[in-house]
């Protein structure tokens, strides 16, 4: 009863002319970011905290959400026209959408997708009304070990989840490490300034977030300047025979979205690329998939949306995101003067629940604007990326100067999107050191607390049985992934 | 034996090796351990010689085991031309002011580097200019660099 009285109060909050605006602002220019290449919804938010400065944080946070999840149903056009996923998070419907609209019913495939869409955005919403204020609440109980123990579940699963688990491993300890710069938090030293005043403040997350995801992606793409051709859009309601055949895979994906979006790291990926195995083995005729099976888009559809709204659990509820985009979030919650972590559900009740109203308000928004306007976003796609690209350099620099009026950082912003630019090249993952940065100052903070309070007895991590559990799950992101390909190995050497 | 070496990975693990080091060089500064409690170089030495150890064996992995390379390995030229074009323009913007710096910046990658028509780029780029300039400068009131012209 608690939550419903405070979901009112939310809606309340959400549903003034202002924030429902700013809501379809987010959600319009989330769409347009997963529909465009070269820029994905971390780099958008990343771009867009400066203009943002002066407004109230629960409208930012509020748009800012609407661009993470808006912008997995653009991703879905890119994947179902021009077989080009828009997002990692819809590379499993290219492969059954793409057929569909080979065979001309590229519309009810991207209507499929945005029903779905609703339907397990909704779904995932209310399992995030239902999961995270319990979970905060417990959460409250957890002491710098606890807290320890999670930063580095979240880095190392994170971590774990790219290609290579060390070049994963390497990024996040470098995040943590560029996070140690400027002065030290309890004894108030200068730590890597390098002589130079500016970096007494350390490395701001917006500088380093732009660089990557921002000019990293912008060099990484512009040899690609050509549009591709793209499918014609035609009547995107699905008839009877296609809902029935999709509405079981909807509700299993939302479902299966929802609860993998919940684990640290593992995000809509995982869960659109778990929604269509699954929907693969319990079909009657598996053949189908590959060949354009309705089937095949509304399960990972449902699934990375519903994912969406179940990575918001964690870093709702305990301060710790769980992917990329959501740690743009949490380091924007933190430039708005909110203290991310368990208390935000009692100190900043009214920003949580407005925002979680929004979302409900912003999944209906999408479903109204994409049955009709499924078309319009598709010419988007005609625009090439030559004429794209320069404006969104000029905004990355003009983003990075006005953080804090400075040429020092745009000089950053050169260093650290040529790394990014690199890295993106060579597959090396970026978001581990967005989250090594963004984590960094908790992870140091609870570190030394927890000695402290142990008088630098280490075995306080496992004393405890919360942390000791948290640490094996920790241990086990690390060791599962190196025991699968010692496995592989091994079975490859003895077939 | 012609062996294939991760060139990209190889050179990304030095670079992280390199960070490493600096941060471990760095740490030696630092306080380490006060009454009990980790100093403030304790972590970044820590954090230092593991930043080392993935990078080396993430090196060694280029060399002993490396990727496949991804299919869509394209040029280096005009990425580094854009990168380029971009390190001019930051050096320019205090100097040169922030609306002449970013136009002359979005001509120079429209018409030199995209070869779009002259006139066409020219609009494009004035186009993007006016709207930073009223977005950042007049309605966020960020105090952009003027330069000589007061522009």
């Amino acid at each position: 009863m608690d939550a419903l009285a405070s979901l009112l109060n939310g809606f309340a909050a959400a549903l003034t002319p202002t924030h429902i605006a700013l809501c379809f602002v987010g959600v319009l220019l989330g769409q347009i970011v997963g529909v465009l290449p070269g820029i994905g919804p971390a780099a958008a938010i990343a771009l867009l905290l400066p203009i943002t400065f002066g407004m109230d944080a629960t409208g930012a946070i509020i748009m800012f959400a609407g661009i993470y999840y808006g912008s997995q149903y653009g991703g879905t056009l890119t994947s179902v026209l021009i077989s080009v996923p828009g997002e990692s998070s819809t590379v499993m419907t290219a492969i059954d959408g793409y057929q569909m609209a080979l065979q001309g019913r590229a519309g009810v495939a991207l209507g499929i997708a945005a029903i779905g869409s609703f339907i397990a955005g909704t779904i995932g919403t209310i399992g995030l009304i239902l999961v995270a204020p319990p979970l905060a609440k417990m959460a409250l109980a957890f002491g710098p070990p606890e807290y320890f123990a999670l930063v580095l579940l979240g880095l190392m699963a994170l971590a774990a989840v790219g290609g290579s688990l060390m070049k994963g491993l390497t990024a996040g300890v470098a995040g943590l490490a560029l996070g140690t710069m400027g002065i030290d938090p309890q004894v108030g030293v200068p730590r890597y300034d390098f002589g130079q005043i500016w970096l007494l403040d350390g490395l701001e997350f917006i500088v380093l977030t732009v660089a990557l995801f921002g000019l990293g992606e912008v060099l990484g793409g512009c040899n690609a300047g050509v549009a591709r051709p793209v499918a014609k859009v035609t009547n995107v309601l699905p008839s009877r025979a296609e809902w029935r055949q999709s509405r079981m895979p909807i509700l299993r994906g939302s479902v299966i979205g929802f609860i993998i979006g919940v684990l640290p790291a593992t995000g809509a990926t995982i869960a659109s690329f778990v929604a269509y195995i699954v929907e693969k083995k319990l079909a009657k005729d598996p053949s189908r998939f590959g060949k354009g099976a309705i089937e095949g888009v509304a399960g990972p559809e449902a699934s990375n949306n519903a994912a969406a709204a179940g990575a918001m659990v964690p870093m709702l509820s305990l301060g710790v995101p769980g992917s990329g985009t959501t740690a743009v979030i949490l380091g924007a919650l933190i430039m708005f003067g909110v203290r991310p972590g368990p208390e935000m559900f009692t100190t900043n009740a009214d920003l949580v629940w407005a925002l979680i109203a929004s979302m409900l308000i912003g999944n209906l928004l999408l479903l109204i604007m994409n049955l009709p306007l499924a078309g319009f976003f598709a010419k988007l796609l005609m625009v090439p990326y030559s004429w794209l690209y320069p404006p969104i350099l000029a905004l990355c620099i003009a983003g990075v100067y006005s953080q804090s009026n400075s040429v020092e950082d745009a000089w950053l912003l050169v260093g650290f999107g040529a790394l990014g630019w690199l890295m993106k090249r060579y597959d090396w993952p970026m978001p581990p050191m967005i989250l090594g940065l963004v984590l960094s100052p908790l992870f140091e903070t609870s570190l030394r607390q927890s000695l402290t309070l142990s008088l630098g007895d280490p075995m306080i991590f496992v004393a405890r049985p919360l942390s000791a559990a948290l640490l094996a799950c920790a241990a086990l992101a690390v060791v599962v992934p190196i025991g699968m390909v010692l496995w592989r190995k091994l079975r490859g050497g003895l077939a | 034996m012609n062996r294939r070496i991760g060139w990209g990975d190889l050179g990304l693990s030095l670079i992280f090796s390199a960070m490493g080091l600096l941060w471990i060089t760095g740490a030696r500064d630092l306080a380490m351990w006060d009454r009990s409690t980790p100093g403030p170089g304790y972590l970044p030495l820590v954090f230092g010689i593991l930043l080392m150890g993935f990078a080396v064996l993430a090196g060694v992995q280029a060399v002993v085991a490396p990727a496949e390379p991804a299919e869509d390995q394209d040029g280096f030229r005009k990425p580094l031309l854009v990168l380029v074009i971009t390190a001019v323009a930051v050096t320019a913007l205090e100097t040169a002011g922030f609306v002449l710096t970013i136009f002359l910046m979005l001509l120079a990658l429209y018409a030199l580097v995209e070869r779009k028509p002259p006139v066409t780029s020219l609009l494009a780029a004035a186009a993007v200019t006016g709207s930073l300039h009223v977005i950042f400068a007049v309605w966020l009131a960020v105090p952009l660099p003027l330069g000589p012209f007061g522009n």
